[in-house]
Parts: structure tokens; sequence; C-alpha cells
């Protein structure tokens, strides 16, 4: 495959070992088929390039601009996939066209003035909550209308442009860094979730992968703080706006605070169990937690111990504290499920079922239940599509 | 230094967040179980008999007329309604659900001065819906679960009064010890 190598394809570089050897020497290297070889800084800077998940005439765009000199990307890659160090991939398109636009445009929006502003907003947002506790939401916000179907209808609209503004927010951070990134749906549990898949920020130093993960939850914090002065300013008495304004911006609050204390669950694998993974500097700290917990708690097959002893020794460290909040999120997630999901699911399903079976057929009481609980089965059923379409994948 | 910071915090943070919401849970609990409701000599306005708690299938399932203009209790729609300020009347079975949840509803009549009855809803935005109550000739209508009072104006502070007495003393059920008050009533 190597001998059709084009500047617009991608190279898989993620499993290559890189080490600074001397001033301008790195050594690269495959450690399961064993096969090292050296290569100058620019040979490593492309390589660093390659698993942002930029291709080959980009990489050598990149490196022009940084270095001011030609770089021959193309035969670095070809040379490097003939050795059998790496596999070449056709572009099919996948990267989000949000995590394309040019660092220099999305920089400011991550810099030292920036992340000042999002951690006021957070600040803030936190202050109108103790100021005016009345600001808290409950669950009777989502119904800001007096028409049902509408409110979850519009709820639901709100709530995926919200999570897409957040997803939006790790692409640009993704690019301030120069590094593509993907969106896909996903489930945590029996939550569905939109993920965007910064698997290239890896190849950034640790200390600068925090802005990418952290930016949903920043500016999930400006949408917030937001909101919260509107409504405090209404409540307050200091200025009119349509109450069905203030009440949609109450949906808000509810979407943004429960999204908030979703990514605070870091066991769920979320934005805040990246930013764990980073400071800690381990591998894969859930996978050592579960094998882990199921050490303590059961047995380990044969490749379970295999995998735990070669665990990298900081997931080991850390996986032993860790594991505490692991189960405590896991009993928590039960907790959740009995006193939220399950109740909710018997309004949710209950309520049309009692209007279906009662109401005149073919009533506007009957079509607005059958409307509901189609939308139920939908929101119900997804997480379980998801885990559906992935198993069927794995085969 | 900095991720080592990160490093604490992000632990802490998540903890932190699953600790307060357990800690809500209990706070919740504990704060229904030592509150104590207001005797029914401190509760403005007038006892209402009990006309039940009943949740109608639909909202155009026929049901007995309710025997107070406004509805205190009775049947009732399943719709949930976030409080706030309404510029539109709600349907009775709507009202009468609003008040199982335990809020407080200020009805008033046309040519009543809004701005000040909705200034005076907006200082309470967990407690109480506004709306306008074409049926009432003058004046406004303040309910609760089972209770009624209706002012000749807007005066701010018998408003005030009612909400902060009756809010909250039914939520599908008396809570922290209060009753109906039918008994006692004058």
């Amino acid at each position: 495959m190597w001998a059709h190598v084009t500047p617009s394809d991608t190279v898989a570089v993620a499993h290559l070992v890189v080490r600074q050897e001397d001033e301008d020497e790195y050594l690269v290297g495959d450690p399961d088929q064993g096969i090292y070889f050296s290569v100058p800084g620019q040979g490593a800077r492309l390589i660093e390039l390659f698993a942002q998940g930029h291709t080959i005439a980009e990489a050598a765009d990149i490196l022009r601009v940084e270095t001011g000199a030609d770089v021959d990307a193309l035969d670095f890659a070809t040379e490097i996939a003939a050795a059998g160090v790496v596999g070449v991939e056709r572009p099919r398109g996948r990267f989000w066209a949000v995590s394309k636009i040019p660092a220099r445009f999305v920089k400011p929006l991550f810099g030292r003035v920036a992340w000042c502003f999002y951690a006021g907003c957070f600040v803030g947002a936190v202050t109108l909550f103790v100021l005016e506790p009345g600001l808290l939401p409950t669950y009777e916000d989502l119904f800001f209308t007096p028409s049902v179907l509408l409110s979850i209808m519009a709820v639901n609209v709100l709530a995926l442009s919200l999570t897409g503004l957040h997803e939006v927010w790790h692409a640009l951070a993704g690019a301030a860094l120069g590094v593509r990134s993907t969106i896909r749906l996903d489930q945590r549990a029996y939550f569905p979730v939109l993920q965007t898949d910064l698997t290239g920020v890896w190849a950034v130093p640790p200390g600068r992968r925090f802005g990418p993960f952290l930016a949903g939850m920043a500016i999930d914090s400006v949408v917030l703080c937001a909101a919260l002065t509107v409504k405090f300013g209404w409540t307050r008495g200091w200025f009119d706006v349509p109450p069905t304004l203030i009440r949609i911006l109450g949906v808000v609050v509810l979407t943004l605070v429960v999204g908030t204390v979703f990514q605070a669950l870091a066991f769920l694998r979320t934005d805040l169990y990246m930013v764990l993974l980073t400071a800690t500097g381990g591998r894969n700290l859930h996978r050592i937690t579960q094998l882990s917990l199921k050490k303590r708690f059961w047995r380990l097959t044969a490749a379970d111990a295999a995998e735990l002893d070669n665990a990298h020794p900081r997931d080991v460290s850390t996986a032993r504290w860790y594991q505490m909040l692991y189960l405590a999120g896991l009993l928590w997630l039960c907790w959740y499920a009995f006193h939220f999901l399950l109740p909710s699911a018997r309004i949710v399903f209950g309520w049309p079922a009692a209007a279906l079976t009662a109401a005149p057929w073919g009533s506007a009481d009957w079509w607005e239940a059958l409307a509901l609980a189609a939308l139920a089965a939908v929101q119900l059923g997804l997480p379980l599509f998801i885990i559906i379409r992935k198993r069927l994948a794995r085969r | 230094m900095k991720a080592r910071l990160i490093a604490i915090l992000a632990p802490v943070l998540s903890a932190g967040a699953m600790a307060a919401l357990g800690l809500s849970v209990v706070v919740d609990f504990s704060v229904r179980e030592t509150a104590t409701a207001l005797s029914c000599d401190q509760v403005p306005g007038t006892a209402q008999a009990s006309e039940g708690d009943i949740l109608l299938r639909y909202d155009a399932e026929p049901h007995p007329p309710y025997r107070t203009v406004p509805p205190t209790s009775g049947a009732h729609s399943l719709r949930v309604l976030a409080t706030g300020v309404y510029r539109e009347p709600l349907p009775e079975e709507a009202q009468v659900q609003v008040l199982a949840h335990g809020h407080v509803l200020v009805q008033y009549a046309a040519g009543s001065d809004v701005p000040a009855l909705e200034r005076i809803a907006r200082g309470h935005p967990r407690k109480v819906v506004i709306a306008p109550y074409p049926v009432l000739r003058q004046g406004v209508a303040l309910t609760g679960w089972q209770r009624l009072q209706l002012l000749d104006d807007a005066d701010p502070v018998a408003i005030e009064a009612f909400i902060a007495a009756v809010a909250g003393r039914y939520r599908h059920g008396w809570q922290s010890g209060a009753t109906d008050c039918t008994s006692t009533a004058a």
C-alpha cells in the first residue's frame, strides 16, 4: 500500500514512540515490531503533525510556515511506510469542518485573557445561585409552555444546540493547537452523548492538553452565567423582557447545570476524566480501575491479570484512590436511576398511556399523547440503539 | 505546578459534585422533617373544603364542577407548568395542578395594575404563578391548595403575606405538619 502514498493521505503514527536523543536527533520506534530509526527534528515534528490528524500535504505546509524551508513530507511518509512502520489512509472527509479552522483565527478564544473570562463566568454563575437560590433549576422548568408537546420538543432542540456548542468549543480549542477532531454519537452508562474525538491532542505536550478538554465546560459557563444574569436582573426588577424568554432561559439553566454535573462525574469518562488522566500522567485509568475493582471483588482472567501487570505505573497508583470515586459513581448512578429515571419513565410513559386509552380516539389529547409516547420511546431507546450499533461494529 | 493543581482539583470537583448531589437529598429530607408549618390562624385567606386531589387522564375528561372561583382543589391536569409570569389565562384544570405542586397562584381581573402584580411575582421565582383570570370581575384572587383570598386591588403587603404563608404548605399532600384548616375555618 505504501507505494501509492499521496499528499492527501493521512499517516497512522499513534503507535510510534518518539524520544529526543540529541539536539537535532530523535529516535522513532515501533516497540511491537522492534523497529527503531533516527530522524532529525523536522522528521519528529512531521510525526507529531501526522499524529494530530493532518494530511501529508497539510503537515508539509505547516512545517514550511514554521521553519521557512520546504520539506519533502511525501518522501518522508513514503520512506517510513516502506519500512513497514506506519500505514497510510485515504482521507474520507472524516474531520469536522470546525476543527479545520486555522489556528491563528481561534487562538484568541483560548488565550490567558479568555480563560480568565471563562473562570470568571463560572464563579459568577455560582455567585448568582448563592444570591438567589430561586434560580436553581427544577424539573418543572422543562415545561415552559402549557403545551407539553411543544415544551418537550423545544427542550430537545435547545439541549441539542447547547451540546453542539459545547462540542464546537472542544473542536475549536483543538484547532487552536492545530489538532483535528471528529464528532460522533456515543453513550455513557444510560446517557446518550455527543462526543468530539480529540485523539490528536495526545500528540501535544501534556501541559497544553487541558485547554481542549476544558473548553466545553468553559463555554457552558459563559452561557450559564449570561442566562442567570438576565434571570437575576429580571427577578430584581432591573429590566423587562418577555416572560416566555425568562422561562426558556430556565430550560437553558437546567440543561447546563445537569450537563455540568454530568461532566463532573469523571468515572463516566467525561471531560473531567480526560483532565484527570492528563494531570496524573496515566494512559488508561478507566480500564485499570475496572480491572483493579474486578481483582478486589471478583477474579481476573489470565488476560486481565496480564493487562494489569503491564499497566502503566501511574495508572496503577492513581487507580488506588480513583476506584473509590468510581464505586461511588456507580452507586450514584443506581440511586439516580431509582429516584429520577424510574419515576420519570412512569410519568413519561404513564401519562400518554392513560390518555391513549381514555381520550376519544383521534382527539387532540389522543394525538398529543401518541406524539409524546413516540418522543419518549426515541429518548429512552437511543442509548440502547447506540450500544447495539457499537456491538455490531465490533464484530 | 499547573498540572499538579489540576490533578488535585479534578478529583476534588468530581467527588464534590457527587457528594453535593447526595447531600442535597439528605438536606431536602431533613428540612422537610424539621420545618414546622404555620398554625391555621396565622395563614391568611380562607380555608376551603377539599374537592379531592384527582388526576385527569386527559385534559378534556369530564369532572365535577369546581365549588370555588378560582378553584382551590379537585380534578387537575397532568400538565406540569413552570412557575413564573403568564400573560394568557390558564385553564382551571392547570390552575389546580399548579396548586397541587405547592405554588401560589396570583390571578387578576382586567384593569388591574399588572406591572405592579408581576413585579411582586418576579421576586418569588420558585413559588408563584401569575396570570390574568377573565372570570374575575375585579381585583385579585390569591389561591393556594384549599386556600383562597380575594383582594379589591393589588395590595402588595397582603400578597407578600399570602405567598410567604401558603407556598409549600401542600405538595400532593400536606407538608411539615400543615393541615387543611377546614375545621377551624371562619
